[in-house]
């Protein structure tokens, strides 16, 4: 079976959870390239901030030890930086008694009890790529990260306000989905349509 | 003799670069041309909301063309992106009896639309921003994208006609440009998608 094209970051204190020989782990290794498992929240957090141009998908959990960030706080330090890694909330927590709003808010992708089946949290990784895969802000996001370190740091375009962005700066509003990041997105849709609409791409015969 | 007023703002911080050789480029279409033309250029430091209804309205009681660089918004063109010298409230009718061809964000929306009911004959411009990519080896395009419309006019075409160039070129450059760099082609296609024509579609710069 191919691998998907995948790092999935599992951060969790339970260190059993990491269990080599545990289904969950041997189905996740069958399935994606490569499996990456925090025990403490800040380590997870700096792979993904040292990561950004992979492909990443992250399983958090939401309760961690008092005094340390809760999941929440983890998942909002995340989108700090990007809102283009699909997060699923995989948690044991009573969901009638959780706050949910800011989970919605920081665009959590899905919600896994930690009762939930292998085959379930599979099929949810599977999902999350996929979407991955169709989108728009992600694919524009992977173009800017195939330049050089050179290119993008040189000025690429003047935004109707007069600033200067460069692809790094561009890759940053991508990432926060700020009003230009999305604009850029959302005009990329758009060309797609209109080279569609116009046949210059067509099926070879 | 068809008189011209050439508006740059060549001093803006962001943008001057681009509008001068937007000038220099209309300029020598202008001069090129088989047609007599006496151009007025306005550019630099000069008070725009002075040296501007002045000039045109030293032209306005036959046809003129007026051709501007410049920043805008809905109601307003701008020079340094901020001082208005020509609006809605603001010597609308020193443009009466001028094609107005007017390189900045947002002037189709109500400005453009405002002259012409005072009693200039026509307006092309933009309804939304017009952005430019100065880099990576684009802004000459946007440069030709920017005067295509001068050059169908100074052709014989007709405004309605020199609007539909100006959106075939920007869709060539669109074509050029997606298969090594989609976002400056879908900023191609952000402006051809906003060039508007307002007032009479059927002029020639012969008429005048």
């Amino acid at each position: 079976m191919e691998k998907l094209n995948s790092t999935i970051v599992i951060i969790d204190d339970d260190k059993a959870l990491a269990n080599p020989d545990s289904g969950l782990i041997i189905e996740l290794n069958m399935n994606f390239e490569s499996i990456q498992f925090f025990h403490k929240q800040e380590e997870g957090l700096e792979f993904i901030k040292n990561n950004l141009d992979k492909r990443i998908i992250v399983l958090l959990d939401l309760g961690f030890p008092s005094g340390t960030p809760s999941g929440h706080a983890i998942l909002e330090s995340i989108r700090k930086i990007t809102f283009l890694v699909p997060i699923i909330i995989w948690s044991g927590v009573d969901e009638d008694k959780e706050a949910f709003a800011d989970l919605i808010n920081n665009r959590a992708y899905a919600f896994l009890n930690k009762n939930a089946s292998t085959e379930d949290i599979i099929t949810i990784l599977k999902e999350a790529y996929n979407n991955a895969n169709n989108d728009i802000s992600i694919a524009l996001e992977e173009w800017i990260i195939a330049h050089s370190e050179e290119q993008k740091e040189k000025p690429y375009l003047l935004t109707v306000e007069g600033k200067e962005l460069s692809l790094n700066e561009l890759l940053n509003e991508i990432r926060l989905q700020t009003d230009v990041g999305k604009y850029f997105s959302k005009n990329l849709s758009k060309l797609t349509i209109d080279l569609l609409t116009r046949n210059k791409e067509t099926f070879n015969d | 003799m068809i008189n011209t007023l050439l508006v740059c703002d060549s001093n803006n911080a962001t943008l001057g670069d681009f509008f001068e050789k937007c000038q220099t480029v209309t300029e020598q279409l202008l001069t090129s041309s088989d047609l007599e033309i006496n151009c007025i250029s306005i550019s630099g430091n000069v008070a725009f909301n002075l040296a501007v209804p002045m000039n045109a309205n030293s032209f306005n009681n036959n046809p003129f063309l007026f051709i501007s660089y410049t920043h805008g918004s809905e109601s307003e063109l701008l020079q340094n992106g901020n001082t208005p010298f020509l609006s809605t409230t603001y010597e609308t009718e020193s443009l009466n009896n001028s094609i107005a061809y007017c390189y900045a964000c947002k002037a189709g929306v109500e400005f453009g639309k405002a002259i012409c009911e005072t009693g200039a004959l026509c307006f092309i411009g933009y309804k939304e921003n017009a952005t430019i990519q100065k880099f990576f080896g684009a802004e000459d395009s946007f440069i030709e994208c920017a005067t295509w419309g001068i050059k169908a006019l100074i052709e014989g075409n007709t405004t309605g006609q020199a609007l539909s160039e100006m959106k075939e070129k920007h869709t060539e450059c669109i074509d050029e440009f997606y298969p090594k760099d989609m976002l400056t082609a879908s900023i191609f296609m952000e402006n051809r998608d906003a060039l508007v024509i307002h007032g009479n579609s059927e002029l020639t710069l012969n008429d005048m």
